[in-house]
């Protein structure tokens, strides 16, 4: 959308540009999303990105409506069942905000195996986007569109529920990392005006068993002045213990074992992609029965819980695209158990797995 | 997720706005099927950037009935009750609130919020109260005798500001503001208004700052040109004295270390003449967003004030010929805004504060606070969580329960930090009462119910005295001073009736004293009857109002 911000759009907007702005509304207005695989967290994250008064919204999923999207998503009917979760979903959104164009995309993600894609759709449709977000989307896609999004130096996000913990990540790149820092780094010190201490997950994440902390060597640091592209968390240096891996009944191993799983369930695909980078030996079956034990997936969605990370995963889209507050550094996990949700750092690239 | 046993489940959903919209549709697809929905709003075009259940073309329309009808569209099977009225009635009574297994509470108010929390202690149904406030929020449970009520903390009072600041020594925009507001409420507002006395002290009122109601008539709707023209005068004449007389006076009487007013017309000269202005040559402001954002200069406010005095005089008298029918500033007002917007302005040149943009000018004046869909998403969906938590256990602990806080910013790292709600306060003036529910008819007299229910049916000895809670509290009866109560009155003649609560104090100097709560609660059919309106209506039928 292009001119200055009508008085029709003004009139809607009254109520966020006063809490982010003029500049921002205009921002968003310029800002176009694409979002990969369509669920109840999906829906929430574009029907608030929508309201928000983005300048268009992409949905791109091959699947047809079932049962289950009718149960746990407020804009699916029975009558829709069989019909195309994409195409129903941005029919539905577009009503809501006639200022923001919602589309929808249907081409199957296999032409998503490799990387760059060649299809004339995907390209289209990936090269006006200037945000990519993936919603339970198999890893070895969203791989592919964080290879995209770190070569075109646009945002990414990638967000999975796991029975009752959610999380997401994402990825800016250094470029725009550079105009974030601008803004909220005080030059005089060279830190972040916000608070700069390392965060644990286990901050995030309420533990109970003190020794854990030690065993998991976790090595996280903060380093606030880039994002680490999705694609590289998954690599595994080294592997130090020699011990087998050991399940624990805690919620902090669970959300380790969630983030890890990005890691390790393509790891080996990973190598077979970029040979150059020396990955050692993991048995990934081993691992994944172990995440599936520990954290197993969930499809669709709770409602109330794609409520709440929808919320906040549109809102920190609408950040990193404002540049109004500083963007979720790098991955944010919610436990609904305890209702707790935090940010955790990026991870070195020498990671032990637990 | 779907859970069946959740259908059967009674929910209160108290607010159909920003929260309201998200908690509603989150318990609809979480298989909620059963739900009340109260709201006495109507939708308003600066809802749609977040309470989605609405379109462009529902603007004006109730707020409660709209979710209805939307929810039903898509859950034909639910059973949906709306009302748009003021959840303070007392149709919404102690029955009322035991249908219910749950109340959620989305409210912008803390009034409102109190009232729906006590009704919530009374009658010992769960409570989940969330509020937003741009990017942060908060979800907290409620629940009688195991966590802290809503009460049990001191909330902010709005600031108040001095009136002699106001009147005489404004430092900041928002004291220019204020004043506005006043100069438009004494002029065009209603005469109970509190806002008329702080600028008119009596002494110094001036027979231009009277009510315009009072200066002309307008006959069968229609000002006659004579008086257009007196208006037009009085416009000038108003802003004349407000910007520049007046203030001329001021600082002649002093004090040396106070600062000079800068009176407008002589920073005018030159520039403007306002007494060759007329109707036809004088235009306001533009009501438009750029507008909204832009400074203004000196002429253009002017100008600006006096077109818009006599925009509002004329519309007053022809809409609002009288007292009785004079309304206090609305923030939708667009004329209200450009006068107060520019009378504030002028102000903050006359005493060289830093201006406000009209943007900003209508966010003080209508206290309008930040709002955006993420934050009630997230805000909703916590809510709910909690609802079905504790739905789903059987006896519910204070440490099941969580007590959210909200801040979307990623400063803190933590953007959702969850508590076991704090212990019930011993001190709360709600929930640390013991709340008897009296079924007497008010018709008996004071003294009846002294002796047969409080001494007799509590068996409270001593002194004590009896105060009546609601609209605001008063003293029913006071035992150490018996005589100089009606004793004879009936409860009724002296304000007791259905949902009344009166407020029993006993004195300090027995040994146990008690204080306890007397909630009266007629036997009578509740407002609604359980058999509510399904959803499986011909569309007609679905918008009905069900009340």
């Amino acid at each position: 959308m292009s001119g200055d911000i009508t008085d029709a759009e003004a009139a809607i907007y009254d109520r966020q540009i006063r809490l982010w702005g003029v500049e921002a509304q205009h921002d968003l207005r310029a800002s176009s999303v694409l979002i990969v695989g369509v669920n109840g967290l999906s829906m929430e994250t574009a029907k608030n990105l929508t309201l928000a008064g983005v300048h268009s919204i992409v949905l791109w999923d091959p699947g047809m409506i079932d049962n289950d999207d009718v149960q746990t998503n407020f804009y699916f009917t029975v009558e829709d069942i069989g019909s195309p979760r994409a195409s129903i979903l941005s029919n539905r959104l577009a009503s809501m905000n006639t200022f923001c164009s919602v589309t929808s995309l249907q081409h199957s993600f296999e032409d998503l195996r490799t990387y760059p894609p060649t299809h004339p759709d995907i390209i289209t449709t990936l090269s006006s986007a200037t945000v990519v977000a993936c919603v339970n989307l198999p890893q070895e896609y969203a791989f592919t569109l964080s290879l995209h999004c770190t070569d075109h130096g646009k945002s990414f996000f990638y967000a999975e529920t796991r029975s009752l913990l959610s999380f997401f990540v994402s990825y800016h790149s250094p470029q725009k990392t550079k105009l974030f820092n601008e803004k909220f780094i005080e030059p005089r010190t060279g830190k972040r005006q916000a608070n700069t201490n390392p965060v644990l997950i286990k901050d995030a994440i309420v533990i109970d068993d003190d020794d854990e902390d030690e065993q998991l060597k976790w090595d996280i640091t903060l380093d606030s002045f880039s994002y680490q592209p999705f694609h590289e968390m998954w690599l595994l240096k080294k592997r130090t213990a020699t011990q087998p891996p050991r399940l624990k009944n805690s919620q902090f191993i669970a959300a380790n074992k969630m983030l890890t799983s990005i890691r390790a369930d393509r790891t080996l695909e990973y190598i077979r992609k970029f040979p150059q980078n020396q990955v050692t030996e993991l048995d990934t079956n081993e691992l994944s029965s172990l995440i599936t034990q520990a954290v197993p997936p969930i499809n669709p969605p709770i409602p109330a819980l794609s409520s709440i990370v929808g919320g906040l995963l549109s809102q920190d889209i609408a950040n990193s695209i404002t540049r109004q507050n500083y963007p979720i550094h790098n991955s944010f996990i919610f436990d609904a158990t305890t209702t707790n949700g935090g940010i955790t750092c990026k991870m070195t690239e020498s990671i032990d797995v637990p | 997720m779907f859970n069946a046993s959740l259908t059967h489940k009674r929910i209160f959903v108290v607010g159909a706005g920003g929260i309201g919209c998200e908690v509603l549709k989150t318990l609809a697809a979480s298989g909620f099927r059963h739900l009340t929905i109260i709201d006495l709003d109507t939708i308003d075009v600066s809802n749609l950037n977040r309470q989605f259940l609405f379109r462009k073309e529902h603007i004006g329309q109730s707020k409660a009935h709209v979710s209805r009808s939307v929810l039903l569209e898509r859950y034909p099977d639910a059973h949906i009750i709306s009302y748009q009225e003021n959840v303070k009635s007392p149709r919404f009574n102690l029955q009322f609130y035991q249908q219910f297994d749950c109340v959620i509470c989305g409210l912008d108010n803390v009034d409102t919020r109190r009232h729906v929390n006590r009704m919530c202690i009374i009658s010992g149904v769960p409570l989940i109260d969330g509020g937003t406030a741009g990017l942060t929020g908060q979800s907290k449970p409620v629940l009688k005798g195991k966590t802290e009520c809503f009460d049990c903390t001191v909330h902010a009072a709005p600031t108040h500001y001095a009136v002699c600041t106001i009147r005489a020594s404004p430092t900041q925009p928002v004291h220019c503001i204020v004043w506005a507001q006043m100069l438009y409420n004494l002029i065009f507002g209603p005469p109970e208004s509190n806002f008329n006395n702080a600028l008119d002290d009596g002494e110094k009122a001036t027979p231009l700052m009277v009510p315009i109601w009072k200066v002309c008539q307008a006959t069968n709707g229609v000002v006659s040109e004579k008086d257009r023209v007196d208006l037009w005068k009085r416009a000038i004449d108003v802003f004349t004295c407000s910007f520049s007389t007046e203030l001329k006076e001021r600082n002649e009487v002093l004090d040396k270390n106070m600062v000079q007013a800068k009176p407008i017309l002589d920073l005018l000269k030159g520039d403007l003449d306002v007494t060759t202005l007329s109707p036809d040559t004088c235009s306001s402001i533009d009501e438009t967003f750029v507008e909204n954002l832009a400074v203004h200069t000196l002429p253009q406010l002017a100008k600006t004030f006096i077109r818009t005095f006599y925009d509002l005089s004329i519309r007053q008298l022809t809409q609002h010929p009288t007292q009785d029918t004079s309304v206090l500033f609305d923030k939708d007002d667009s004329l209200a805004l450009n006068f107060i917007y520019a009378a504030s302005s002028l102000r903050s040149i006359n005493f060289n504060i830093k201006r406000e943009t009209r943007h900003s000018v209508k966010a003080i004046v209508g206290n309008i606070v930040p709002a955006v869909a993420s934050t009630n998403a997230v805000v909703g969906g916590l809510t709910v969580l909690e609802l079905i938590k504790f739905l789903t256990i059987s006896s519910p602990l204070q440490n099941d329960l969580c007590y959210t806080v909200v801040q979307m910013r990623e400063s803190n790292h933590r953007l959702l930090s969850a508590s076991a709600p704090a212990d019930p306060n011993p001190e709360c003036p709600t929930c640390s009462l013991t709340y008897h529910i009296c079924d007497l008819n008010p018709s008996i007299s004071l003294k009846n119910f002294v002796d047969s229910y409080i001494r007799g049916t509590l068996t409270i000895k001593g002194d004590f005295s009896l105060s009546v809670s609601t609209p605001s509290l008063r003293v029913l009866y006071d035992s150490e001073m018996e005589e100089e109560f009606p004793l004879d009155k009936s409860l009724s003649a002296l304000g007791v009736a259905d949902t009344t609560l009166v407020l029993l104090d006993q004195c300090c100097d027995t040994d146990t004293p008690v204080s306890c709560g007397i909630y009266f609660s007629l036997p009578q059919p509740t407002p609604q009857k359980r058999t509510t309106v399904s959803g499986g209506l011909p569309k007609e039928e679905k918008t009905m109002k069900t009340h």
